[in-house]
């Protein structure tokens, strides 16, 4: 097979351009998912591999922290800022491909009452799309009633393999009674409470 | 308990200490009671308490335990771990002082897994042990099997 050498711009040899879009797919599946996403800006080439990573073999690390910004402080940039991540989720996971999907990590800051069934509607829209294993580090400020965050469906659940939940979570139940984990083989629970004290 | 997780082989509990937090998250500490067929477990309390926490380890196929709490805890297990591997304790004096029944609390721990093959033990475990000679005779007699003994370091 004749091997195709790329040169870039600074006459150095380009080893990745090569590469079939299956493997550059599964590759920026390994990164962090802002990280993946902002391939498609690169070039013509690369918008198509963060899409058809989520098509082929998607692993999800999304981190508010990591994708929003900090500096923006009003309570209506807030708003703005927290739309479009719960917006970035929900696109990203309406692109994969069922059964596509084999790691959700969720790592979010749910302070916001009203919204907090938006919250839970992502983690709802992860576990629908079969996805194995499952990380949801999601901090909950001391409230009088919280509301039930986690939904049934990541205890009565036929595809979960590892599970994660922590920390500063309230779970609203408890995690051994109504349980449904029939392929679950690691539970990993990092400082949660099962109700309202 | 447990039941709804049947094919369930690693369990991971980490409670830490929160300041304003502690008394919220300390009350439903979960979860006391840990009966299964599971192989690992690892369980890390790193916040005191006030009254003493009961732990009750039921699990005959661990082969890995990893325990690190104040001697505070009541801590029962019916069976010996016969088939244990490998075992890490962390186990310290409250940091408000002591208690009194420590060391029999230690002495029922380190009973239970008499046929562990890897020992860690924590500088803090080892103050533990030091502090009373029975410990000694122990080490000598009960732990048969024992191949490899660590002692770990910890930061306070």
């Amino acid at each position: 097979m004749e091997t195709k050498r790329v040169l870039s711009s600074s006459g150095s040899i380009d080893s990745i351009s090569p590469l079939p879009d299956e493997l550059l797919s599964h590759i920026l599946s390994f990164l962090p998912t802002k990280r993946a996403a902002s391939t498609s800006i690169l070039s013509k080439r690369w918008r198509t591999l963060f899409p058809l990573m989520n098509h082929l073999c998607a692993s999800l690390y999304l981190d508010d922290t990591d994708l929003l910004y900090p500096e923006r402080q009003t309570e209506e940039e807030y708003y703005v800022i927290h739309n479009s991540f719960r917006n970035f989720v929900d696109k990203t996971l309406s692109g994969c491909n069922n059964n596509s999907l084999k790691k959700f990590s969720l790592t979010y800051e749910d302070d916001d009452v009203q919204r907090m069934c938006l919250t839970t509607g992502m983690m709802s829209k992860a576990l629908e799309q079969g996805v194995s294993d499952l990380e949801l580090y999601i901090y909950m400020p001391l409230m009088y009633e919280p509301p039930r965050l986690l939904p049934d469906t990541v205890f009565i659940n036929n595809t979960l393999v590892k599970l994660t939940l922590g920390t500063e979570l309230c779970l609203g139940r408890s995690p051994w009674e109504n349980v449904d984990l029939p392929l679950l083989k690691s539970l990993f629970l990092h400082t949660v409470k099962s109700c309202y004290m | 308990m447990m039941d709804g997780c049947p094919q369930l082989e690693e369990l991971y509990i980490h409670h830490i200490y929160i300041e304003d937090r502690d008394e919220e998250f300390n009350i439903h500490t979960a979860p006391h009671y840990i009966a299964h067929n599971i192989k690992k477990l690892t369980v890390c309390y790193n916040n005191d308490v006030q009254a003493p926490r009961i732990l009750s380890i039921y699990t005959p196929n661990l082969v890995y335990l990893d325990y690190s709490d104040y001697l505070t805890c009541l801590y029962n297990s019916e069976n010996h771990f016969n088939d244990l591997l490998e075992a890490r304790l962390d186990l310290a004096f409250a940091r408000a002082g002591r208690w009194g029944d420590e060391h029999d609390t230690c002495l029922k721990i380190m009973n239970s897994i008499t046929n562990v093959q890897i020992l860690h033990l924590s500088c803090f475990t080892v103050e533990v042990c030091l502090s009373q000679s029975k410990f000694l005779s122990f080490f000598f007699l009960s732990l048969s099997c024992l191949m490899m003994l660590f002692f770990v370091a910890l930061m306070c």
